[in-house]
């Protein structure tokens, strides 16, 4: 069985994020602070991200000031944390096409990337609807479309259908019509220390699992391209994926991580937790590789 | 909802709101098309060319809105070039920087003069008050 360390980034954050987006019907609620967040997995020869976050210049700067993001960090100071140089990334996973997630894919330029093909073809299908309905298409740009026209050229772009084995142990599962047309989250099987999985949007907080007062009822996330239907019955895959265990789910804008696994704080206030250790890798929050 | 702050539109800037959107979803169409080699059967070509001409034309309606109407022609014009290559052949890079270079400035132009449309979003009161 394979050997992952996996670390989850924190590159930027939202002090004011509304809860109503976070939680279906929690509206009016309040704010909470909202961390951005991606993973690295270290282990198997590779070096891979799950998402890029985002580059804080044009439309990445319109959108993160948008949404009231602060504290961002590009990935080679984020990932210099861990020991990591963005270079030597050679496995990129993208779970779905918005800034947050996918936006700072040109911080990772030696990187294969995997990405559901339904992200894709659905913008094709979108393309024939009447005009009325570009409500569909607001949330992406076209910019990470023709920068994977170019990965494609390069032969570093492998669009997947259906679920896919893309490092030994890490898969990428499906999660269409949820989040978005194409969503996927990865699963991540380790010998040493369990299954994890990084769930890209497809929840945003714990309580989407705990529910509400902590009941155990499932509360979908807040915002969805797809169906809510599809979004609840995900959930429970992934639920029965790590044996109800929501530690090992990785919401990637959850700010309880850093309370749920090992993890350290960084000057700019920013954290690094760890999920995994492989045979013979040092902690990086015990003693920062690079303190910043 | 935070409307009550916003002005009305004029005709000139729902024009440009339209065409943007065009765009916009031609572009992704259009990245899409050429990431699954093949799924273009000509009409995405066609209608690049068909907005390039739209463009002009709203330009000469609004000559306020040039930069911002100039840069949706050139946007839409680069993606006419990438898509309009002989079937078979593979974009090539300076033809897809340029369409990226000029989807950039089109951004840029159109965000200067209307609100960012990445909505839905939890702070849209931001977007109106810029």
């Amino acid at each position: 069985m394979a050997d992952y360390s996996i670390w989850v980034v924190e590159y930027a954050r939202v002090v004011e994020f509304a809860r109503g987006i976070l939680m279906y019907g929690d509206w009016n609620t309040g704010t909470v602070v909202a961390p951005y967040c991606y993973a690295v997995l270290k282990g198997e020869g590779h070096i891979a991200v799950v998402d890029t976050g985002f580059d804080n210049v044009e439309f990445g700067k319109v959108l993160g000031e948008s949404y009231g993001v602060s504290d961002w960090q590009p990935a080679d100071v984020v990932l210099k944390r861990i020991g990591i140089d963005p270079a030597d990334v050679d496995t990129m996973i993208l779970t779905h096409n918005h800034f947050d997630h996918a936006g700072g894919v040109e911080f990772f330029p030696n990187a294969q990337v995997y990405f559901q093909g339904r992200e894709v073809s659905k913008y094709l299908w979108a393309k024939s609807l009447p005009e009325r309905l570009d409500w569909l298409t607001t949330a992406v740009d076209p910019d990470l479309m023709l920068w994977l026209v170019n990965r494609m050229k390069r032969g570093k772009l492998t669009l997947l259908e259906g679920e896919s084995e893309v490092l030994p142990g890490v898969r990428a599962v499906p999660a269409h019509d949820t989040h978005t047309a194409g969503s996927q989250y990865v699963t991540v099987e380790t010998e040493r220390n369990g299954r994890f999985l990084l769930a890209g949007d497809n929840c945003y907080v714990y309580e989407n699992f705990t529910g509400r007062d902590g009941d155990g009822h499932f509360v979908p996330i807040g915002l969805v391209f797809g169906s809510v239907e599809r979004c609840v019955l995900t959930m429970e895959e992934m639920w029965q994926y790590v044996g109800e265990d929501v530690s090992r789910i990785v919401p990637f804008h959850e700010g309880k991580i850093w309370e749920r696994h090992p993890s350290r704080q960084f000057d700019d206030g920013l954290h690094v937790a760890e999920l995994a250790l492989a045979a013979g890798e040092a902690s990086r929050v015990e003693t920062a590789v690079a303190a910043g | 909802m935070s409307a009550a702050a916003t002005a009305p539109e004029t005709t000139a800037a729902r024009d440009l709101r339209e065409l943007y959107a065009r765009y916009k979803r031609l572009a992704l169409a259009a990245g899409a098309a050429l990431i699954l080699e093949g799924a273009d059967d000509g009409a995405l070509a066609a209608e690049a060319q068909s907005l390039v001409g739209d463009c002009e034309a709203a330009r000469a309606r609004a000559p306020h809105l040039r930069p911002q109407l100039d840069a949706c022609a050139e946007a839409a014009a680069e993606l006419h070039a990438l898509l309009g290559r002989a079937a078979g052949d593979e974009p090539a890079d300076a033809a897809l920087e340029r369409a990226r270079t000029s989807h950039r400035r089109l951004r840029r132009e159109v965000w200067s003069v209307l609100p960012c449309e990445y909505v839905p979003c939890c702070a849209e009161h931001i977007h109106h008050e810029r």
